[in-house]
């Protein structure tokens, strides 16, 4: 537990020196709800605006990848992958370390941009603010469970800004689904499926404990 | 949605496999402490203890530093380190061929040889960062669990493992917390009036001169007492004055610890070893002990290999 700390206040110390990745993922997840706001207006069609929390998450999952990616990119700096890998605690508690402080950028960064989209779309979150966190924490812990495994994976490939989306799409397609039938349901202002939430929660367990066993081999040479 | 949660099972599966061919996967005989020594909560057990029980150890004269608390894990072999037919391949390259190697606790052995003989890489198998892909090997009297070897173990790699957004001492307290030492930011403090470096202790290691930055980098290595001291070419890109200190370094190791260095310097490998390893293309080649104390005929001797 206490690696699971030191990394996570290793991981949040760097990024709160450079915010280069919190940066990064803002500014894309903002211009991504602007450009949308040109897309579909909000005098547009009921069924335009039926696909607005899918564009939502899709612009959230990329701004996941972008500093997914970002993620390990530090630790190879000065080969400091070296340095995690040889700790003798269990390499499960250095991932989730990083997983958590991927989690922690994610949720600020959709905390901002959910609010740029309310005010672009004139979409009421206030009433909904509460499950609507619920729902984004679940599908933010997805993303960052598996995406932390695979941007580790990728880190040490040489195509490693193409590779990580290339192997986390697939994976995530359940959480999307989850996640945006969830939040469609929320600003429709029907009550939470079940269905949906269940999805996301079986999913974020079994990534969070494969990503778990499977990182101490990931970060072998 | 059921459909979606087994095809996501399914996906699950596809990527383990994928994590583990990335891994490169078999594991010698000195490699996973996964599957063996009684499951996970057991083998956590004895890591814990290996790190934190009570047992201070005896050194001969003055401890570089004060050693930290540590218990009597069940030791496999008397030697600091013992390989036998380790070797390490990558795909189809062959990085290392099967070598022996036995090295008794507080001797200093220099691994020579040109680029690419495979150098790095037998000191990384050495600090449990890879592993073997055929060969057992013991350090600090540990083989099965590579999790308390790495504990036993203190690496200098050819970078500096330092994370430049974080000051010399952040960099410290890191590693300690990672080796679970009890006060790491004491022990960081200790380190760093140990290796002078409290003028730049709270300086970020992303402006460091190399020099300064081996320094820190040799002092993490130490942060847990290791016993056993891997350095990777330590004294590349260190002006001489750097280099005449990190040799200073070395030789107050020498002795209380268990040192293991690279080099391409030979009159600095001759002055600091007891011993020599010469590599050649991954294949250990035998050198006469009196070469060792002649940089000169000990250059021609790898010049000639090398050929």
């Amino acid at each position: 537990m206490s690696v699971l700390l030191a990394v996570l206040w290793k991981d949040l110390l760097v990024e709160w020196r450079s915010r280069d990745r919190v940066a990064a993922m803002g500014v894309f997840s903002l211009l991504v709800v602007v450009m949308f706001q040109f897309a579909a207006p909000p005098g547009a069609s009921p069924e335009s605006r039926a696909h607005l929390p899918g564009l939502l998450w899709v612009a959230w999952l990329f701004a996941a990848i972008l500093g997914l990616n970002r993620s390990f990119a530090l630790e190879l700096e000065n080969d400091a992958w070296a340095g995690l890998a040889l700790a003798p605690a269990d390499r499960g508690w250095i991932y989730l370390g990083k997983a958590l402080a991927a989690l922690v950028l994610l949720l600020a960064v959709q905390l901002a941009s959910a609010v740029a989209f309310g005010l672009a779309f004139a979409v009421p979150l206030a009433p909904v603010a509460a499950p609507l966190a619920g729902v984004t924490l679940l599908g933010a812990l997805g993303i960052s469970a598996i995406g932390t495994l695979f941007a580790a994976v990728a880190a040490r490939t040489q195509y490693r800004e193409a590779m990580l989306p290339l192997l986390l799409l697939p994976l995530l397609v359940p959480v999307l689904l989850g996640a945006v039938r969830a939040t469609a349901a929320l600003l429709a202002q029907e009550p939470l499926p079940w269905p949906p939430l269940r999805l996301l929660l079986v999913t974020d367990a079994v990534f969070l404990i494969v990503s778990f066993l499977c990182f101490e081999y990931v970060l072998d040479e | 949605m059921r459909a979606v949660g087994l095809g996501s099972i399914v996906l699950v599966a596809a990527a383990l496999g994928c994590a583990r061919n990335h891994a490169g996967g078999s594991g010698g005989s000195g490699g996973s402490g996964r599957s063996r020594g009684g499951g996970r909560r057991a083998r956590r057990r004895r890591d814990r203890a290996g790190l934190r029980r009570l047992r201070p150890r005896a050194r001969p004269g003055r401890p570089l530093l004060r050693p930290l608390r540590r218990a009597a894990p069940r030791r496999v072999s008397e030697l600091a380190v013992e390989a036998r037919g380790l070797a390490k391949r990558f795909g189809r390259v062959v990085a290392l061929h099967p070598l022996d190697l036995a090295l008794a606790p507080g001797r200093v052995l220099a691994v020579l040889g040109p680029n690419g003989a495979g150098k790095s890489t037998l000191l990384r198998l050495l600090a449990g960062l890879g592993r073997p892909s055929a060969g057992t090997l013991a350090v600090g009297g540990e083989a099965a669990d590579r999790r308390a070897r790495r504990a036993r173990v203190g690496l200098v790699s050819h970078a500096t493992c330092l994370y430049p957004a974080l000051t010399a001492r952040e960099n410290l307290a890191f590693t300690a917390r990672l080796y679970g030492v009890a006060d790491p930011a004491a022990r960081a403090d200790a380190l760093l009036a140990r290796f002078e470096l409290g003028a730049v202790a709270a300086r970020r290691a992303g402006t460091f001169s190399r020099g300064t930055a081996q320094r820190v980098a040799i002092a993490r290595a130490l942060v847990h007492d290791p016993d056993v001291v891997l350095l990777d070419e330590p004294f590349t890109g260190l002006d001489a004055r750097a280099a005449d200190l990190l040799e200073g370094l070395v030789r107050e190791l020498a002795g209380r610890r268990t040192v293991v260095f690279t080099s391409h310097d030979l009159p600095r490998a001759s002055r600091l070893a007891d011993e020599a390893l010469l590599l050649v293309a991954g294949r250990a080649r035998p050198l006469e002990p009196a070469l060792l104390r002649d940089p000169g005929a000990l250059a021609r001797a790898l010049a000639e290999v090398a050929a």
